[in-house]
């Protein structure tokens, strides 16, 4: 596995090698007596990465690439079937068996509609993280407090419950709830795609704000390649379960290698582009059992035959890691460079 | 030739909680060929506008205060229910932003389209033969590029991905034969990568049919690719409207240059993004520009009264900064 080992800033989180696969359908015992192969989805297939404090790791892809998955490995809401995540140097175990990492790490789901309690007033909901850290009385309101100024929300809100507030102020309390425990690493699954492209600035510009100002180590999770320009240090573009390039920001976004990440960006529509986006072909195939090879190979204009047969390595590529044998030397001498 | 003349049109909720005004005074025409986009975001009143010109409100709780619909010369507003009818489907066709929800679970592909094709027949008294029907059906998903569309034809639509359901309702549109098509959010629910597929679709399918469009839509950028022209729609008024390269590459409201100006285009080293301050809130507009509590430029004439569309540089503007003219 190659990893992109330039690193100006303390590592918060590290990732090796996760993968996470669900059984689908029902196994019974007939199925057991005849030796019917179970259905395997592949959600996550062999992640890796680094995140410093301070930075923002960007996962893009689409429906089904798995990117919400791997949000939930991280924070430990779903168990990996192999492969370690490290926070600051410790292992990091799923919820149930390890509280006394909660405060450390923090997640902000993408419907805050359906997120927080709509029974709960604000200032229980932003407490909560607390109930188990032994913060208590007086030094637990200030915290609460503390939380509620710097997402700059009115103080008045505390006493209201979450339903009563329009869905900015709802993200907003999320990110309360996340950073009232002091967390070293916040997962941010599609913080922004429920609400207002108008708000959606506002909250992104108080994600940017609270960082530079408590160094958290961010994994945000979007589909949309403008917010993830805006935040990213660095880039993960996931594909079916995989991810297929990763590198810094700008080398990904603006130079894309992998032939994925290239359709993806280029079928986004851009303000002041008035031509339609480049269509690439097919939709992606089911996750159940899928092929052998690169996921990406039935869609990818680029493909030669062994794309189908065996799944590529991972590439150096100037100063990103592409998974797609365009790189691989050997098949660059036979088929030419790559486009 | 004008398929669509809206023209004044206020439209309330009321419930026992009181009175909204989604819609004030919204006119706007749609001629055969044409891309209409309206654009705005939640509580703009653009889904309401959709269902208006359909004639799906569900009334109550919603109630057509004052203004017109006329569909190809017709005033349809004030339409009985059976008379609608007849220019459903054939005459309004309406694609919905959810794909799950817009096509009957029960029936094959093929069925739901032939049966657009037994109306249309119907309706034109032409003769209706069932396995032509089902030939046609499947040149018509030819058309949107669904590919091994003998296939999907047999299919249910829960076998089907919501991209692939989008084009079959593209393709019941073209049986339909529709002079107005009303799209409330189609791509909304998309991948992106579908989603410029559908809009290559779309694009095409205009050109050959010569139908007009109604697309609503929250996307500026996916406006700008479609759209011929389009309604700036805040706070249940056209706030800016005209040609797409107007309104795309010099708008002129400060709603409009606030929403692109939102739209992330740098990256986070360069600076924070220009935030439109607030959020919308229905309560205390009435008399006073519906964005002057947000607006970075408002001032005092803002709030003398609901200021009139002015026409400024080929599109009009509904702000008092290009001319104090207010509503009477």
């Amino acid at each position: 596995m190659v990893r992109i080992t330039s690193r100006r800033q303390e590592t918060r989180l590290e990732v090796q090698e996760l993968t996470k696969r669900f059984s689908v359908g029902r196994r019974g015992l007939w199925d057991r007596v005849t030796r019917k192969r179970q259905k395997y989805v592949r959600a996550v297939g062999g992640a890796t990465f680094v995140v410093g404090a301070g930075e923002t790791l960007v996962i893009l892809g689409e429906s089904g690439s798995g990117k919400t998955t791997l949000g939930r490995l991280i924070v430990g809401l779903e168990k990996p079937d192999s492969g370690k995540i490290a926070l600051s140097g410790d292992a990091v175990l799923p919820v149930r068996e390890h509280r006394t990492q909660r405060g450390r790490l923090q997640m902000v789901f993408q419907d805050p509609g359906s997120s927080l309690d709509p029974f709960m007033k604000v200032m229980d909901v932003i407490a909560e993280p607390l109930t188990r850290s032994g913060i208590s009385g007086s030094a637990r309101t200030e915290k609460v407090d503390q939380a509620v100024d710097s997402v700059g929300l009115d103080r008045s809100v505390l006493d209201r419950r979450a339903s009563e507030l329009s869905g900015g102020q709802k993200q907003r309390v999320s990110v309360a709830r996340a950073i009232v425990s002091s967390p070293e690493v916040i997962v941010l699954d599609e913080p922004t795609s429920s609400i207002d492209v108008s708000i959606q600035a506002q909250v992104l510009n108080m994600l940017v704000r609270l960082q530079q100002k408590n160094h958290y180590a961010y994994v945000l999770i979007t589909h949309d390649p403008n917010v993830a320009s805006f935040m990213a240090d660095s880039v993960a573009v996931m594909y079916l379960g995989k991810i297929v390039e990763q590198g810094p920001a700008a080398r990904v976004m603006l130079q894309p290698k992998h032939p994925y990440t290239q359709a993806l960006l280029s079928s986004t529509p851009r303000l002041h582009e008035r031509s339609i986006p480049e269509v690439i072909k097919g939709e992606p195939p089911s996750l159940i059992n899928l092929p052998p090879g690169c996921p990406y190979a039935p869609r990818c204009p680029y493909a030669i035959k062994v794309c189908g047969e065996r799944e590529p390595e991972d590439y150096e590529v100037e100063g990103a890691v592409v998974s797609c044998y365009m790189y691989d030397e050997d098949v660059k001498r036979q088929f030419g460079a790559a486009p | 030739m004008e398929v669509l003349h809206v023209e004044g049109l206020s439209v309330d909720y009321r419930t026992g909680g009181g009175t909204l005004h989604a819609l004030k005074g919204v006119s706007l025409s749609i001629h055969e060929g044409e891309i209409v986009g309206v654009v705005g975001e939640s509580g703009s009143g653009k889904s309401t506008l959709a269902l208006a010109v359909s004639r799906l409100l569900r009334t109550p709780p919603a109630v057509q205060r004052e203004g017109s619909i006329t569909f190809r010369g017709t005033e349809i507003s004030q339409m009985r229910p059976s008379e609608i009818d007849e220019v459903r489907g054939t005459g309004i066709f309406m694609v919905f932003q959810d794909p799950f929800l817009s096509l009957n679970p029960l029936m094959r592909v093929k069925d739901q389209i032939a049966e657009v094709i037994a109306v249309r027949m119907k309706r034109s008294s032409a003769p209706f033969d069932r396995s032509s029907a089902e030939a046609e059906a499947v040149a018509h998903l030819k058309t949107v590029r669904i590919g091994d569309a003998e296939d999907i034809a047999e299919r249910y639509p829960h076998q089907i991905s919501g991209g692939q359901i989008q084009r079959v309702m593209l393709a019941m549109a073209l049986a339909a034969r529709p002079q107005l098509l009303v799209a409330d959010e189609p791509t909304t629910a998309l991948d992106v990568t579908t989603q410029a597929q559908i809009l290559a679709v779309f694009k095409e399918i205009v050109e050959k049919t010569k139908m007009g469009v109604l697309y609503v839509t929250h996307d500026l950028a996916v406006a700008g690719v479609i759209c011929d022209s389009m309604a700036v729609l805040y706070g249940g008024m056209v706030q800016e409207a005209g040609p797409t390269e107007k309104i795309l590459f010099e708008p002129k409201h400060p709603y409009t240059v606030g929403l692109m100006d939102s739209i992330p285009s740098k990256t986070k080293k360069e600076g924070p993004l220009t935030a439109i301050r607030g959020a919308f809130n229905p309560q205390g507009l009435e008399g006073i520009c519906s964005f002057a509590p947000r607006c970075p430029l408002a001032h005092e004439e803002c709030r003398r009264g609901v200021p009139a569309q002015n026409p400024v540089d080929g599109r009009t503007v509904r702000c008092v900064n290009y001319g104090e003219n207010y509503e009477p």
